[in-house]
């Protein structure tokens, strides 16, 4: 109970996020600027995301940006050039930006004429705007820097009300991401399940470092978690499904057979040492016998893989028909690798770039993830880490409440501590701004904070609940009880008689 | 003493000497699979069927333990390898037994193993075995649904030089320090089911193809003896162990009761009698897969096969010979046409029961000794048929509430050369006894040894306390020059070989307290408050009166009736 004073502190305080907007508004009038940079600071005022007990308050810091003479003029020239072609260039001539620190240009144009808006894909954005107006500069900051919808659902996640309830409301892209850990083990399998398949072959460790690590590696993923891959090869198993002929010449299996095809093969994929959520992805050879092989969802489509949500994804890999029984097949990993990339983005929730509104120029990065997109899904796994490491707190708290005898070991004491301290100091950066440091902090209140909840030694079950001592001390209680009882029962026929039987009933006793 | 008790760890480590130096070799990892089935008359006529499966990887062992973040584990069994990489294990061994192995009629086993669950292993240099091993034990129960998380640091032991490392060596520390090993053992560990559909999970082909095709649970728990092994090794590659890779060796070896005939004289076995299923292909995955059968186990009994072999040899086992039949799975049957195997089936002709093998050098056999709730003994008897003297590691492991007294201990006949002996602690340690003896020829030597029972705190008790408690088999650990009476198929080819036997377990009972008591007590004390209270509240609450004495008593109408006052009045 020593912990009870701080973690009321720390759970009451919400967490804030403090992101600093760098404005470099180009033009030759200071007043002009100035007055901009504050109208600017007006309308980003605090900004708090509730959803249900927890919230998050977002706060707003803009300043101007500070660039050399001659840089300005490059961007001057980049700007100008005709129809927007020197605007990529922007990306070497800003200072290099970190998470949660964002530039904006602001170029302001006597002719009115419609506003156009790009945002490029390392954290900065540029406005063409009218004298005075700074609406499509707030909009902007917004849609780069926050998605609320997306907090409001990790942060519900976080509490435990979120996936286990399926609500309606809930997109199918909240409910297929997995939740948030400091580490995820990629295994990628081949399921070979026929005896004619037993020299099907993939070149594993190709596909690995051409495909998979370079996402992997990629800075906006590589710091949400961490990546551990593993591969292996089970032959004969046994998938317990059946495949049909359809019309085109080759066989399909309905949607609906997938889940008792997934079982078979789960029993074999879990891991003995490591408490990390693990991804699983298949490649499954189909039988020669029974190729191509693909799959039918209930519209009546035709494909060749399937996403599992919160679990793993599969690709269903077809051997070419040519190749004879007995000849080494070999899986065409370039086409199966690149599907599980995708896969795993969805599972990560990484968002991938596409236009929204009109007027606004959304710049593609590497491998079609953009830095500012990457920054709001760290952001929305550091408020999940969070919100399911105060959870947790709270859980342990309301379970000592309702066992009071229960013996807390100085394990679960320390880990608890930690955790608070933890959950302290990453909301000290995430106000500073240090988003990354932040999110590695929450994870790490996440992990602590779930060891204590999950210690073994406070399994409810281990304590005796009070009503079965009152059965124990049954031969006490049911002996007294009857005198009790029996006199009460005299004494409520004396009370109730009318007073002159009273004194009968006392002369008769 | 010391010197010369390391000169015998050498002597143990020298016999699988690969000390080799770490070369982490870079490029694709091959991985090498096979399978092989030894089948042989036991003397007294039952059969025994040992499975070997072992996978080598050109993984170097410490690549193995400290994959970094991407390993490829192709068809080796990926969570047996996380497990021996997270706890930082070198060597592991695990034995699921049920049943005793007879030495004394059967020959030395094939894989020696106790009664019970066996576990056994080394750790890395680096790792902290203190830490890794309650860890590595709940994984190892997790992955074989064995209950050995009933091992914990009062049955753990490490013995000094009884269990040495039987793969190649990373390091030159550890043929010196016993403190990276750690072993346990649990008699009481029944074996099912539950531990076997795990284990053939380990299997590349699984119960799909080749020789796993011929496991059926049913057939193979009807049987004498049945020992489920998991041995992960480092393993050398080649002869000058200039590459050292990893081995993983899933052993199971059965013994399977006389085969029923009408003719006694003649035994006659297949595969489909004793396994109920037959065996149809080989597993595509194996480099070999092959049935071998031995033909002539028992002098003067000739063993005729119903097919002819794919390859017939002699091999010579301590001066004699033994003729063996080997059947390859991979010519017999094609694996596009899936043809069912022909079946084998194998026939002896006038078989003798009475024809006794000539007994193994090497027997042990220990009993309890002692009467009552509180002294007793441990005697154990080693018989040396050799015409020369045999030296052997004698290891004894007592839980602590046996209190054992060092001085009752007398050996006759044996001398000891080197004893080593770590005592109990209550509740945190296990006695410990490793004696190293040279038992002369042809003679046999008796050990004795005394202790006292401790009593347990009534908590400490298991379920089923009245069952009793166990006591380790007693290991002798001896490196023989020569080994006739193996029942392995590999274990002659080499010069040397460290033989093990295990005595059998013991099981003792201990004084055990009333476990009702408590609520004996509980419901005899609330009785007597009860009436006390009963008696105080009805004094308190009600008003006393005399009686009028007017009706005759109650006591007094019943006598009467009875007949005991009215001869009273009549008098």
């Amino acid at each position: 109970m020593i912990f009870r004073p701080s973690l009321s502190l720390v759970l009451q305080a919400p967490p804030s996020l403090v992101y600093t907007i760098s404005v470099l508004v180009l033009t030759e009038e200071e007043t002009m600027a100035a007055s901009f940079l504050s109208n600017l600071q007006t309308e980003l005022a605090n900004h708090t995301v509730r959803a249900g007990e927890a919230e998050v308050t977002l706060a707003f810091l803009v300043q101007p940006l500070e660039l050399d003479a001659e840089v300005i003029e490059k961007v001057n020239e980049a700007v100008s050039s005709a129809g927007g072609t020197g605007v990529p260039a922007l990306t070497t001539l800003l200072p290099a930006s970190a998470p949660g620190h964002y530039s904006l240009l602001i170029a302001v144009g006597d002719k009115p004429r419609p506003s156009r808006v790009i945002i490029g894909a390392e954290r900065w954005a540029f406005i063409h705007t009218t004298i005075g107006s700074v609406q499509e500069a707030v909009t902007a900051v917004k849609s780069m820097v926050v998605d609320e919808h997306q907090l409001k659902w990790r942060l519900e996640d976080g509490r435990g009300k979120g996936r286990s309830q399926g609500r309606g409301s809930r997109d199918t892209e909240e409910m297929r991401q997995v939740r948030a850990a400091q580490g995820y083990q990629v295994c990628l399998t081949l399921v070979a399940p026929d005896s004619s398949l037993a020299t099907v072959d993939w070149n594993i460790e190709d596909a690995t470092d051409r495909v998979l690590m370079p996402f992997l590696n990629h800075p906006g993923i590589a710091r949400l978690a961490n990546f551990t891959i593993s591969s292996q090869v089970f032959h004969y198993t046994d998938l317990k499904f059946s495949p049909q002929r359809s019309k085109s010449g080759g066989y399909y299996v309905s949607s609906t057979s997938l889940p008792p095809m997934i079982s078979s093969v789960e029993s074999k994929l879990g891991s003995l040492v490591s408490q990390l959520p693990s991804l699983n992805f298949l490649v499954l050879v189909a039988p020669p016998t029974h190729s191509p092989l693909l799959i039918r969802d209930p519209r009546g489509a035709l494909t060749d893989n399937f996403l599992v949500p919160q679990w793993g994804g599969v690709v269903i890999f077809s051997p070419p028909g040519e190749e004879e029984g007995g000849e080494e097949i070999v899986v065409r990993m370039e086409k199966v690798m690149s599907v599980f990339v995708r896969q795993l983005q969805l599972l990560l929730g990484v968002p991938i770039t596409s236009s929204t509104s009109p007027g606004v120029v959304l710049e593609r990065g590497t491998l079609g993830m953009t830095e500012w997109q990457l920054d709001q899904l760290m952001v929305g796994r550091m408020v999940e880490s969070v919100s399911t490491a105060t959870t947790a707190l709270i859980s342990l708290v309301e379970l000592l409440d309702k066992v009071k005898n229960m013996v807390i070991s100085d394990v679960i004491q320390k880990e608890v501590i930690a955790s608070l301290g933890q959950l302290q100091e990453c909301y000290r950066l995430a106000g500073d701004g240090e988003l990354e440091a932040a999110l590695t902090l929450s994870q790490r209140a996440m992990v602590s904070a779930e060891t204590a909840f999950f210690d073994p030694s406070i399994l409810e079950l281990l304590y005796f609940p009070d009503d079965q001592k009152f059965a124990i001390y049954i031969p006490l209680f049911l002996p007294i009880s009857i005198p009790i009882v029996l006199s009460s029962v005299t004494a409520f026929r004396w009370l109730t008689s009318s007073s002159s039987s009273r004194h009968s009933l006392r002369t008769s006793n | 003493m010391a010197a010369r008790r390391w000169d015998w760890v050498q002597l143990l480590t020298a016999v699988f000497l690969h000390l080799t130096l770490p070369c982490m070799c870079q490029g694709r990892a091959e991985q090498s699979y096979s399978e092989a089935l030894f089948m042989k008359f036991l003397a007294d006529g039952r059969v025994s069927a040992t499975f070997d499966f072992s996978t080598v990887w050109s993984v170097h062992p410490l690549l193995f333990s400290n994959p970094g973040n991407v390993q490829h584990y192709g068809i080796f069994p990926k969570s047996l390898a996380e497990v021996v990489a997270h706890y930082h294990v070198q060597e592991l061994h695990l034995t699921l037994t049920q049943g005793q192995w007879r030495t004394r009629v059967w020959g030395y086993p094939a894989h020696p193993a106790p009664p019970g669950a066996e576990l056994w292993a080394w750790f890395l240099p680096e790792a902290d075995s203190e830490k890794e091993w309650p860890g590595l034990v709940d994984a190892m129960s997790g992955l074989l649904g064995a209950h050995l998380n009933a091992i914990d640091s009062a049955s753990s032991f490490q013995p000094l030089v009884s269990f040495r490392p039987n793969g190649a060596i990373l390091s030159k520390d550890m043929s010196n320090s016993s403190a990276l090993l750690r072993y346990a053992a649990l008699p009481r560990e029944t074996v099912c089911t539950e531990n076997f559909t795990p284990w053939t999970k380990l299997l590349p082909c699984g119960t799909a193809a080749g020789l796993g095709e011929l496991f059926e649970a049913e057939s193979l728990y009807d049987c004498d003896y049945h020992s489920l092994g998991l041995h992960f090794t480092p393993h050398c590659l080649d002869d000058g162990c200039g590459q050292v890779g990893v081995r993983l060796s899933l052993t199971l070896t059965v013994v399977f009761p006389p085969p029923v005939t009408s003719n006694p004289s003649i035994l006659e076995w297949s595969l489909k009698s004793l396994f109920h299923r037959p065996l149809t292909s080989a597993c595509p995955l194996a480099f070999s897969s092959t049935v071998t059968v031995e033909t002539n186990s028992i002098d003067g009994v000739q063993v005729s096969l119903s097919q002819t072999p794919s390859l017939t040899g002699t091999v010579e086992v301590a001066g004699r010979r033994r003729d063996r039949a080997v059947f390859d799975l991979h010519s017999l049957t094609n694996s596009t046409t899936s043809k069912p195997l022909p079946p084998l089936s194998v026939s002896s002709s006038s078989w003798a029961y009475h024809i006794m093998p000539e007994q193994p050098e090497l027997l042990v056999s220990r009993h309890l000794v002692g009467s009552g709730h509180d002294w007793g003994g441990l005697a154990t008897e080693i018989t040396n048929s050799a015409p020369h003297t045999v030296e052997v590691l004698y290891l004894e492991m007592v839980p602590w509430f046996f209190r054992l007294y060092l001085h009752t201990l007398s050996v006759s006949q044996a001398t000891v050369l080197s004893q080593h002996y770590v005592p109990a602690k209550d509740r945190r340690r296990a006695h410990m006894l490793e004696l190293r003896l040279s038992l002369p020829p042809l003679s046999t030597s008796y050990l004795s040894l005394q202790f006292r029972r401790a009593h347990l705190k009534w908590t400490e008790h298991k379920p089923d306390a009245h069952h009793g408690f166990y006591i380790n088999s007693a290991v002798i650990t001896t490196v023989l020059s020569e080994c006739p009476n193996c029942t392995s198929l590999a274990a002659q080819d080499q010069d040397l070989a460290v033989l093990r036997l295990y005595s059998e377990p013991l099981l003792v009972s201990l004084p055990t307290p009333d476990f009702s008591m408590p609520y004996n007590v509980i419901c005899f004390v609330c009785t007597v408050i009860a009436i006390a209270f009963g008696s105080v509240f009805n004094l308190t609450t009600r008003t006393l009166q005399p009686a009028a004495a007017a009706k005759e008593k109650l006591l007094t109408r019943i006598l009467r009736r009875i007949g005991v006052l009215s001869k009273q009045k009549s008098d």
